[in-house]
């Protein structure tokens, strides 16, 4: 078990981050238009999860937006589900919404990879599925350095991968955020994930998306964070391939922290789109599968990350989007939430 | 890691009742916590029961939180509370403090077994976190071996297990919150109970942004058949001690102006699930529903024991059922705390009234002298104290006889009744007659009112659904009068067409005609 001043430390520091412009830029820029989109596609009810933490600003963001289903009245977000591990931020989440379609206190990971652990939730969780829209904000790495390359993170989210194909979705996105480091990295994962790229790379029409950047073992050295982006997608793209779903990195976005007192990192963040080459009881196609993987990777490879804070540069952008979060935190300073 | 473990033990004397689960419903358990941030001065209190699923319970004030060593005093000995040693009201609102015995933590037992407190003391830096396991020590088999063995006046028994650590925290943070997890199973399954279902009734018909909605949904029947959660509401609505809704509990009574200034008072808000409680008390529902309020109800009494029994209340009687149900009878409220819920005996009133009872209801607010004839249940009185005998006694009075301060209720009851079954039937009478006019003279219908093209020997022709007069005889007559003319023809025709030759008619309906013409 976390010591609980470990845990108080680290929700310090999440305290400061509630008006980072950063995070509020790819809210406004990369995950508004999925909701918009969605929104269109299913009449206003978009189903969402998120690992929201305490201040929910996703949520009530979207629902400033009006994109998210919600009855003022009621207090009640019948089409949210959110997942929290820690009993404090849970609380505090469960108070401010008022009534969400489904709330967990618990951690999703493990909920997801050891349902016999927690068989209530687990169940809880699996009826609620399918989504429209899953946002997975790890705040920590992907694979942690205590972890075995094939970590449970990684395994949680193919679970819902499978969840989302048990349930016939037939298309969604996912919003990852993860950090990158090349400090406390998890190397074991790093040369697996490396060794893969470079036998992506033996693809002639792949290596030419690939280029200019430089060869792998010299991109985990250099950009560990845009190493990172592109071997988590495509992880992303051979997992789903396999699991009826075709993927396609639709934009990611990069920044960096400087913490006091700890490492620096970047933070990265996917906006992934999941469309269905099957349904749930078809049988797999073995060429299909290889054919989306394939066209997933040379788009990956093809693809560029955002860089967030050469976007902010300009006064005016950063005026833009403190205006546009505001309302959000006002409805959190009432709440007493911040203050 | 800072760790410290220690024991949990409770007086010998109440160890039976706590571990065959003390409080008869959630909602009491609840609401010994809602007490708590009451006597701790917080200014609100968010209960949250992740309903439509009700997995996880939290509850969270703003009061003077505890200090890690407060804390383990407090659950080191369940029992041993010197609350009420510094004094009988709360430092910063000045609340009657409400809890005494300072077995209210346990409470949560009844919803689960294990669960967990943060909280933090204003002016201290530090807060913890404890959990709680009770598990252990609520298996059947443990109750058995506990309670077998013989047990000396003073000695202690362990009745769970609390794990403490302490981190940094604002000096001017103060809060208490309390996380309930893996709810007792019946209990959550009673939350999501089949009538409710059945009824097409879900958490969400009763949450519609206020306690007056709440009511509304209620009043035809009883909560109780609307399901478990909307018992919860009601049960910590009525006994909390919260603001009646902005006319509550009479509309219009304005003696009751006292009652709900105290509640303001107090600045204390409850909210269930983003929904701001009120004490759920708006009579009548209805504004035409004839009503009389007898607004005091006040006793203050010396005992034998040196106790004085000092009591504010009123009486509310309707000429129709109350409803919900739940709502008639007579609810003591111990420093401002509903203690169970409405009774409708009236503390077991002798005398059979009939449906006297279900037209009545009332509060009384106990100030003093009736805590000690509190059960540990908080929820029943020992019928024995004598401060509930005399409480008893003066409400029986009230109800009942002639006093000095005139007729008892139930007397001023039926003559109100017979007065009121008076005018009733005088009413009745009229209405009668009205109907049997009706029968004898016809009841008015639409007509269609026609001109016709043809010349006709009587100028006029009435059927049942139609009148028809002559087009040369309307031809004069200005549009504004017409509908006039022809309803004066038609009176015309039907009261002299039967005795009077049909030129004579045409002549008369012609001389009419000319008449409304010169308009």
């Amino acid at each position: 078990m976390t010591p609980f001043r470990e845990i108080e430390r680290r929700r310090k520091k999440a305290k400061s981050t509630y008006t980072d412009i950063k995070k509020h830029y790819v809210r406004l820029n990369g995950w508004l238009p999925v909701f918009q989109r969605y929104s269109r596609l299913r009449g206003g009810t978009v189903r969402y999860l998120t690992l929201c933490a305490k201040y929910a600003i996703d949520v009530r963001y979207f629902r400033h937006k009006g994109l998210l289903p919600y009855d003022p009245e009621q207090k009640s977000y019948p089409t949210v589900t959110f997942i929290e591990k820690d009993a404090q931020d849970y609380a505090i989440i469960a108070e401010g919404l008022g009534t969400t379609g489904l709330g967990i206190k618990g951690d999703l990971e493990e909920i997801l990879v050891k349902p016999e652990e927690d068989p209530e939730n687990a169940e809880k969780l699996r009826e609620s599925f399918p989504y429209d829209i899953i946002n997975l904000d790890f705040t920590g790495e992907v694979v942690r350095s205590y972890d075995p390359p094939y970590s449970q993170t990684i395994r949680a989210i193919e679970r819902i991968i499978d969840l989302q194909h048990a349930a016939d979705c037939p298309e969604w996105h996912v919003f990852l955020t993860f950090r990158a480091c090349a400090q406390t990295a998890n190397h074991e994962a790093d040369d697996e994930l490396r060794a893969i790229m470079e036998g992506n790379l033996q693809n002639a029409p792949a290596h030419a998306a690939y280029l200019p950047r430089p060869e792998p073992r010299e991109l985990v050295r250099e950009h560990y964070e845009e190493f990172l982006r592109i071997g988590v997608t495509k992880f992303l793209a051979s997992s789903s391939s396999q699991r009826g779903y075709a993927c396609n990195l639709e934009n990611s976005y990069i920044y960096p922290r400087n913490p006091e007192g700890d490492p620096a990192y970047h933070i990265v963040k996917l906006i992934v789109e999941f469309r269905a080459i099957r349904k749930a009881r078809n049988l797999p196609n073995p060429h299909q599968t290889r054919t989306a993987y394939e066209d997933a990777v040379q788009r990956i490879f093809a693809s560029k990350a955002v860089d967030v804070s050469s976007r902010l540069v300009d006064p005016r952008e950063r005026q833009i989007l403190r205006a546009d979060l505001r309302p959000v935190l006002v409805e959190l300073e009432q709440q007493h939430i911040i203050g | 890691m800072v760790t410290d473990k220690f024991p949990i033990d409770v007086a010998a004397s109440v160890i039976a009742d706590i571990s065959s689960g003390i409080y008869r419903t959630p909602a009491g358990a609840l609401k010994e916590l809602i007490s708590n941030a009451f006597d701790a001065d917080a200014t609100v209190v968010h209960v949250s029961t992740n309903g439509p699923h009700f997995s996880t319970f939290t509850c969270s004030d703003d009061g003077s939180g505890l200090t890690p060593e407060k804390f383990k005093t407090v659950m080191g000995l369940i029992g041993g509370s010197t609350k009420r040693d510094q004094g009988e009201s709360s430092p910063i609102y000045k609340r009657p403090l409400i809890g005494r015995i300072g077995i209210g933590i346990l409470s949560i037992g009844q919803i689960c077994r294990t669960f967990e407190i943060f909280s933090s003391s204003i002016g201290s830096k530090e807060k913890f976190r404890a959990r709680i396991d009770l598990e252990p020590y609520m298996r059947p088999e443990a109750r058995r071996q506990k309670l077998g063995r013989p047990l000396k006046p003073d000695e202690k028994v362990r009745v769970g297990e609390c794990e403490i650590e302490v981190a940094e925290e604002d000096a001017d943070a103060h809060y208490t919150r309390v996380v309930m997890e893996r709810i007792i199973p019946g209990f959550e399954k009673q939350l999501r109970s089949r009538p409710m279902v059945e009824l097409g009734v879900t958490p969400k018909t009763f949450k519609k942004g206020s306690m007056k909605d709440f009511l509304e949904s209620v009043s035809k029947d009883t909560v109780s058949e609307h399901g478990a959660y909307a018992q919860l509401i009601w049960e910590l609505a009525a006994t909390a001690p919260i603001q009646y809704l902005p006319t509550g509990p009479i509309r219009g009574a304005s003696e009751l102006a006292d009652l709900r200034e105290r509640m303001e008072s107090y600045k204390f808000k409850v909210v269930l699930d983003g929904v701001d409680l009120f004490k759920p008390i708006l009579l009548p529902h209805r504004p035409t529903t004839a009503h009389k309020t007898y607004p005091h109800l006040d006793l203050e009494r010396r005992l034998s024991d040196s106790r004085t029994l000092r009591v504010r209340g009123y009486l509310y009687w309707q000429d129709t059922r109350i409803l919900p149900r739940e709502l008639q009878g007579i609810l003591v409220r111990v420093r401002n705390v509903g203690i169970g819920g409405f009774d409708p005996t009236y503390l077991g009133y002798p005398k059979h009234e009939g449906w006297k009872f279900s037209q009545l209801c009332g509060e009384l607010y106990v100030d003093e002298g009736l805590d000690e004839a509190i059960n540990i249940d908080r929820a029943s009185f020992r019928e024995t104290d004598e401060a509930y005998l005399a409480l008893q006694e003066f409400l029986f009075q009230r109800l009942g006889k002639e006093t000095d301060q005139g007729a008892g209720v139930f007397t001023n009851i039926k003559s109100d009744t017979a007065k009121r079954s008076k005018r009733k039937r005088k009413r009745e009478a009229v209405a009668r007659a009205k109907r049997s006019a009706v029968v004898i003279y016809g009841a008015a219908r639409p007509v269609k009112v026609e001109a016709q093209e043809r010349h006709t020997a009587g100028g006029v022709k009435v059927t049942a659904n139609a009148i028809r007069v002559d087009k040369d005889l309307l031809e004069g007559v200005p549009e504004k009068y017409r509908d006039l003319f022809v309803g004066v023809c038609a009176v015309v025709e039907k009261s002299l067409g039967a005795i009077i030759p049909t030129a004579r008619l045409r002549s008369l309906l012609e001389k009419l005609a000319k008449l409304f013409s010169a308009q």
